[in-house]
């Protein structure tokens, strides 16, 4: 999946915004929006409220997860956890990337954010990359991932599967080879049991 | 083929099998039931498109799904006619229409992707489906047919015909196959107990809304009855 999917993907989240024009309610595919009121806030899809702000049609009004004090607890309470703590959004890094590049203005000490929301995804990201370093050395095939967000588990996409199809295929090589060595042993030796252990994956 | 024509290529289907979504749907009154239907089934497709990214195998098509769709799309497009360009209803619109748009395409080029990848295989397989549970649509099955008749006259033109026979190799050596083994992203839709998870017959109880990292094979039966989805 390309990272402009993952952006496409989580533009769906609804985001308040307070328009400066007045129209009926939009009956869009997705679901109706509006109606809308200058001057009053209303719920619209995030890329319809990008497009809205390009063209100075209204102001975006932050989530309110977007406030310093609430990134702050998140983020100690973040360093704190063993676990991955929930975010306040699915896609949180999405959501914080869009509004701050298309309207700076409209979020309130924009740059700070800017930085203690990458803090915590650069927190999460290394806990991530020793917890999957732990998995792979502890030969599992299953891991929970929960309130991993969608942005997070594609950054290990590349990696992760691949290197556990690897370790997959050689441990079922190994099984195979294994196998093949015990029934030459067990023909030479002019027993005919079937050999112990076979591969649930043999193809 | 680009996944455009492919959508003004759709022909009628008959055999209506439906997801449990669409026939609730159809039991609702007049007056709401295009809001709702067209929400749901987008929904579905959107579901779909992206556990068919995700999955490595093909999965079961959507085509009824699709003409619904394509259907609502070219609906509006026809509504929207009277507007002016400029309108900003018409700009909201035609934006959702491409976003709409976009992911039908790009389901479409990503079953065509497996098609070609895995020709011979998902030939093989379908042959020995049941009519009610083929998983291309007869438009996918004929291209498949049609790729797969090409390559290999292709391959016999200029390569295949001037080797020794025993190079030529068996048609049953050339068939690529996916690897159902593959790990996926899996999050669960509803709660599913006692899913087997390791080569040891390890079993876990999925929550609602968890995720996990598993290999394919072990969970493709929940992705089919929409107990789970791949993310």
């Amino acid at each position: 999946m390309d990272p402009a999917i993952i952006e496409f993907i989580g533009e769906k989240c609804m985001i308040s915004i307070i328009p400066n024009f007045s129209n009926e309610p939009l009956h869009l595919i997705y679901g109706s929006v509006g109606p809308f009121r200058a001057g009053f806030p209303v719920f619209v899809p995030l890329w319809m409220a990008t497009h809205l702000r390009k063209q100075q049609k209204c102001r975006i009004v932050p989530p309110e997860w977007m406030d310093m004090d609430t990134l702050e607890e998140i983020k100690e309470e973040e360093k704190r956890s063993k676990f991955f703590t929930k975010m306040p959004s699915e896609h949180y890094m999405v959501v914080a990337q869009l509004v701050m590049s298309t309207a700076p203005d409209d979020v309130p000490r924009c740059e700070e954010l800017r930085t203690i929301i990458k803090d915590i995804f650069d927190i999460r990201e290394s806990k991530l990359r020793t917890s999957i370093d732990a998995f792979i050395k502890g030969e599992g095939t299953y891991a929970k991932l929960d309130n991993l967000t969608l942005l997070e588990i594609h950054s290990v996409r590349p990696i992760l599967p691949y290197s556990l199809d690897h370790i997959a295929r050689y441990q079922r090589t190994a099984t195979a080879s294994q196998r093949d060595t015990s029934m030459l042993s067990a023909s030479l030796a002019g027993s005919s049991s079937a050999p112990g252990s076979s591969s649930m994956f043999s193809q | 083929m680009s996944g455009d024509e492919h959508i003004v290529d759709l022909q009628e289907k008959n055999d209506l099998k439906t997801e449990t979504a669409l026939d609730n749907d159809e039991e609702e009154d007049d007056d709401e039931m295009e809001q709702i239907t067209a929400q749901k089934v987008l929904e579905v497709l959107e579901t779909a498109w992206i556990n068919e990214m995700c999955a490595p195998e093909i999965l079961p098509d959507q085509t009824d799904m699709l003409e619904l769709m394509v259907s609502q799309v070219s609906h509006m497009v026809e509504q929207m006619k009277d507007l002016d360009k400029n309108d900003f209803r018409a700009v909201v619109h035609s934006m959702e229409l491409e976003r709409v748009r976009y992911i039908m395409a790009s389901y479409l080029r990503c079953r065509l992707q497996k098609i070609e990848t895995f020709t011979q295989h998902i030939l093989n397989q379908e042959d020995v489906r049941e009519p009610d549970d083929k998983r291309l649509s007869p438009e996918e099955t004929k291209f498949a047919r049609e790729y797969s008749s090409h390559v290999d006259e292709y391959f016999h033109k200029v390569a295949t015909q001037y080797m020794p026979n025993q190079q030529r190799g068996e048609l049953e050596q050339r068939i690529v196959a996916p690897n159902l083994m593959s790990h996926v992203f899996l999050k669960a839709n509803v709660a599913v107990p006692a899913v087997i998870v390791g080569v040891d017959d390890e079993e876990v109880d999925m929550a609602p809304g968890s995720q996990h990292i598993i290999p394919y094979q072990l969970v493709a039966d929940l992705i089919q009855n929409n107990q789970g989805q791949l993310i």
